[in-house]
C-alpha cells in the first residue's frame, strides 16, 4: 500500500515540470533554492557550505549529500576542512578560516623584528659578504636595501634561470620580490592594513598562485645561497660584487635617486640559455 | 497587443526545458520512502554536470525574472482612443 502510494505521488510529481523542477533543485541545489542568508552565513558550517557551491561544484554535490544523510555537525565539519583543503592552497587547519579570508603565510625575514635570526640565519653568511651588513645593524641594512633594489630590478630582466633565482635571493633578503608572501612578515601586513583575501573563485586561484611563486622563490633562493659559492658561479659572484660596488658609489649615501636608472648600469656574464628561456618560449608558442 | 492573460497563455505553453537534473530524476527514480535519487546510482562527473547546469539555469530564470520586474512604462502612440477624444 504504502509503495503504491510512493509511486501514486512519483507519477505526480513526474507529470508537472514546475514541481520536477523544485525537487530537482532541492535535491541537486538546495542551497540555492534557500537563497543567501546573511545571518546564517555567520555560522561556518553554512559558510563553508556557501563557499563550495560558489567554487567547487563537486564539493558541493558531495556536501549536499552529506547533509542529507543527517551527517553530525562534527562529522560535517571534519567534511567540509578536508575538501577544502584539497582544493585551495595553503591549507587551513581550522574550518573558522572561512568566516575570515583566505589563510596567508607571510614568509619574508623579519630584519626590524630579528625573525630572520631564528627562522633563517642561513641568509646572513650572504648579507655580511656581499651587502656588508651583520645583524642588528639596521642602518646597514636599510643602507644595503636601497642598493639591492637596483641590482633586484636588472635581475629581473634577466631571462635566465641563475639570475632568477639570484633575484629570488636578494628580493627575499630585502623584501623587494614584489610577491607579498616573501615580502611581509604577518605583523607587517597587519601593520600596513592587509587583508586576507577572500573566498571567491578568483581569489582561491590568486592566493594559491601567489603562495606557490613564494614557495618556488624561496627554495630557489634558499639553494642560491650554498650555489653562489660554488666554481660554477664564480663569475656571476664577481659580478654581483661589482655591481653592489658601483651602485654604493653612484648613491653616494643617499638612499634613493629616482631620476637615475642605476640598474642599467649593472652588467652580467653572458649564459647560455636554459630551462627558464625554454618555458618562456613555451608560454609564448601557446599564446 | 498583448495582453496579461496572452502572454501567460504563451509562457505556459512553452515546452518545458530539458535540463539534465530533470532527466536523471526520470532515470533514477527515488526509492520508496525516498524523496530524492539515489546518488550512489549516478557517476559523480554526471551530478557535478547536472547541478552545474541547474545553478546556471536559476541565476538565468532570477535574471529573467529581475529585468522583467524593472521594465518600464512605454509610450503607446500607434493608437487612438476615440471614444475619449477632447
Amino acid at each position: 500500500m504504502i509503495a503504491e502510494s510512493y509511486a501514486f505521488l512519483a507519477h505526480l510529481f513526474n507529470q508537472n515540470p514546475t514541481r520536477q523542477l523544485a525537487i530537482a533543485q532541492a535535491w541537486l541545489d538546495p542551497q540555492g533554492a534557500l537563497g543567501y542568508d546573511e545571518e546564517a552565513e555567520q555560522d561556518t558550517l553554512i559558510r563553508a557550505y556557501y563557499i563550495c557551491r560558489e567554487c567547487f561544484p563537486d564539493a558541493y554535490v558531495q556536501f549536499s549529500e552529506q547533509l542529507r544523510r543527517r551527517t553530525t555537525r562534527d562529522e560535517l565539519e571534519k567534511f567540509a576542512l578536508t575538501a577544502l583543503n584539497e582544493r585551495i592552497y595553503p591549507p587551513i587547519d581550522d574550518i573558522e578560516y572561512v568566516l575570515y579570508g583566505l589563510p596567508t603565510v607571510y614568509q619574508a625575514i623579519g630584519w626590524d623584528e630579528g625573525l630572520y635570526l631564528d627562522n633563517y640565519p642561513e641568509i646572513l653568511p650572504f648579507l655580511e659578504k656581499y651587502f656588508r651588513v651583520t645583524p642588528g645593524d639596521d642602518e646597514a641594512y636599510v643602507a644595503a636595501g636601497s642598493i639591492a633594489r637596483y641590482i633586484a630590478a636588472s635581475l629581473s630582466k634577466q631571462k635566465v634561470q641563475v639570475y632568477q633565482d639570484l633575484y629570488a635571493l636578494i628580493g627575499w633578503c630585502f623584501s623587494c620580490s614584489n610577491n607579498t608572501c616573501v615580502d611581509y612578515t604577518a605583523d607587517y601586513a597587519s601593520d600596513m592594513g592587509l587583508e586576507s583575501m577572500s573566498w571567491t573563485k578568483e581569489e582561491i586561484d590568486f592566493n594559491r598562485y601567489m603562495h606557490e611563486e613564494a614557495d618556488q622563490m624561496i627554495a630557489a633562493a634558499k639553494a642560491m645561497i650554498d650555489l653562489l659559492e660554488t666554481d660554477a658561479l664564480a663569475d656571476i659572484r664577481h659580478a654581483l660584487k661589482q655591481n653592489i660596488q658601483l651602485i654604493r658609489r653612484k648613491l653616494k649615501g643617499k638612499k634613493h635617486d629616482y631620476n637615475a636608472n642605476y640598474a642599467a648600469l649593472c652588467q652580467w656574464p653572458d649564459r647560455p640559455q636554459d630551462r627558464f628561456d625554454d618555458e618562456a618560449d613555451g608560454d609564448a608558442e601557446v599564446l | 497587443m498583448f495582453s496579461q492573460d496572452s502572454v501567460l497563455q504563451i509562457l505556459l505553453e512553452l515546452p518545458p526545458a530539458s535540463l539534465q537534473a530533470v532527466e536523471l530524476m526520470k532515470l533514477h527514480p527515488p526509492a520508496p520512502g525516498q524523496f530524492y535519487p539515489d546518488n550512489q546510482a549516478i557517476e559523480e562527473s554526471t551530478l557535478i554536470a547536472a547541478t552545474l547546469e541547474l545553478m546556471d539555469y536559476s541565476q538565468r530564470c532570477q535574471a529573467t525574472a529581475a529585468k522583467v520586474r524593472e521594465l518600464g512604462p512605454r509610450p503607446v502612440t500607434a493608437f487612438s482612443l476615440v471614444e475619449y477624444s477632447l
